[in-house]
C-alpha cells in the first residue's frame, strides 16, 4: 500500500468524526466545513458533499436555510440527536485509540 | 479546469441518477464555486481543491445506491458496480475480489447467452426427423438450453447485486474505522 493510499484510508475513517466534532461547536454550511477540513487535514473540498448527504440519510444531520449577504441562501447543517450520540461514542473510541497508538509510536523512537 | 468544465463533467457522469437528485448535487457544487469566488479564489483554484469530478461522481453514485437500500433497481446496481470499479482503480484499493467477481459475472452472462441462442437454434433449425429423435426430443432439448440460459443470466444478475452490496458494505466499514457498538441505527 502506498503512502498515499494509507492516508486516504486513514482519513476516510475519521472524516465523519471530524464533521460531527466541527458541527458540535457551531452549525455551519458546506463551503466553510470543506475549507476548514481541507486546511486542517488536507481533505479534498468536494468530498464534503457526498459525506453530508450520507450523514443526512443516516439521520445524523439536518439542515436549514439562512440568507447570505453575498448570494443565494446558505444551507446550514446541524447535528441531530442521533448525530450527537454518534459523536459522543466516536469521540470515546477515538480518545482511547489515539492514546494507545501514540504510546506505541513514541516507544519506537 | 474551469467551472463550466467541472460542472459539465460532473453532470455527464451523474446523467443516470434521478433528475432531482442530480440537480441537487450539481447545485451544491455551483454554490461552492459561488462561495469560492466571493472568497477571491479563481475558478481553476476552486476546481482543483474540489478534487476529481470522476471520483466525486463515483462517491455520489454509491451514496445514491445506499440511500435507496433494498429498493435498488438493476440499473442502479450496474451503475454502482461501475462506480465501485472506478473507485477501486482511482484509490488502488483491493481490486482482486472485485476483478474476480466481475469475471465470474461476465462468464455467467456469456454462458447464459450462448445457451439461449443454442436453444433457439435447436428449435428453429433441427429437422424433427433427425437421427437425434423426434419432435418431443428436439423441443425438450431446446427447452433445456433455454432454461439453462435463463438460469445463468439470473445468476449473473444476482451476482452483480451481491457484488455491489458487498463492496458498498466494505466501504462503509472502512469509513467507520471508529464505528462504535453503541451506534443509533439509521
Amino acid at each position: 500500500m502506498t503512502q498515499d493510499t494509507t492516508e486516504v484510508q486513514l482519513k476516510r475513517g475519521v472524516l465523519e468524526l471530524c464533521v460531527l466534532a466541527h458541527l458540535a461547536a457551531a452549525d455551519n454550511y458546506a463551503y466553510e466545513i470543506a475549507t476548514f477540513l481541507a486546511r486542517e487535514i488536507g481533505m479534498g473540498e468536494g468530498t464534503i458533499y457526498p459525506l453530508v448527504r450520507r450523514m443526512q440519510t443516516e439521520g445524523l444531520l439536518d439542515d436549514y436555510l439562512v440568507d447570505s449577504p453575498t448570494g443565494p441562501p446558505r444551507r446550514y447543517y446541524r447535528l441531530t440527536r442521533a448525530g450527537r450520540a454518534r459523536l459522543v461514542a466516536q469521540r470515546e473510541t477515538w480518545d482511547g485509540f489515539s492514546r494507545a497508538i501514540d504510546r506505541i509510536v513514541k516507544d519506537s523512537r | 479546469m474551469t467551472r463550466a468544465h467541472f460542472i459539465a463533467e460532473l453532470a455527464h457522469r451523474l446523467r443516470r441518477l434521478e433528475t432531482q437528485r442530480r440537480e441537487a448535487i450539481l447545485s451544491d457544487y455551483q454554490g461552492h464555486f459561488d462561495e469560492g469566488a466571493a472568497d477571491g479564489r479563481s475558478e481553476q483554484e476552486i476546481a482543483a481543491s474540489l478534487g476529481s469530478p470522476a471520483r466525486l461522481a463515483a462517491e455520489h453514485s454509491i451514496e445514491a445506491f445506499e440511500a435507496r437500500g433494498a429498493a435498488a433497481e438493476p440499473r442502479s446496481v450496474l451503475r454502482t458496480t461501475f462506480a465501485l470499479i472506478a473507485l477501486v482503480v482511482m484509490e488502488g484499493a483491493a481490486w482482486l475480489p472485485l476483478v474476480l467477481g466481475v469475471l465470474v459475472v461476465l462468464v455467467a452472462i456469456a454462458a447464459g447467452t450462448v445457451s439461449l441462442v443454442y436453444g433457439v437454434v435447436t428449435l428453429a433449425m433441427e429437422p424433427f426427423d433427425s437421427p437425434l429423435g423426434g419432435l418431443a426430443a428436439v423441443v425438450l432439448r431446446a427447452l433445456a438450453y433455454l432454461s439453462a440460459g435463463v438460469a445463468a443470466l439470473a445468476l449473473a444478475r444476482a451476482g452483480v447485486l451481491l457484488l455491489a452490496r458487498f463492496f458498498v458494505r466494505r466501504r462503509r466499514h472502512q469509513r467507520r474505522l471508529l464505528r462504535p457498538s453503541t451506534e443509533v441505527s439509521p
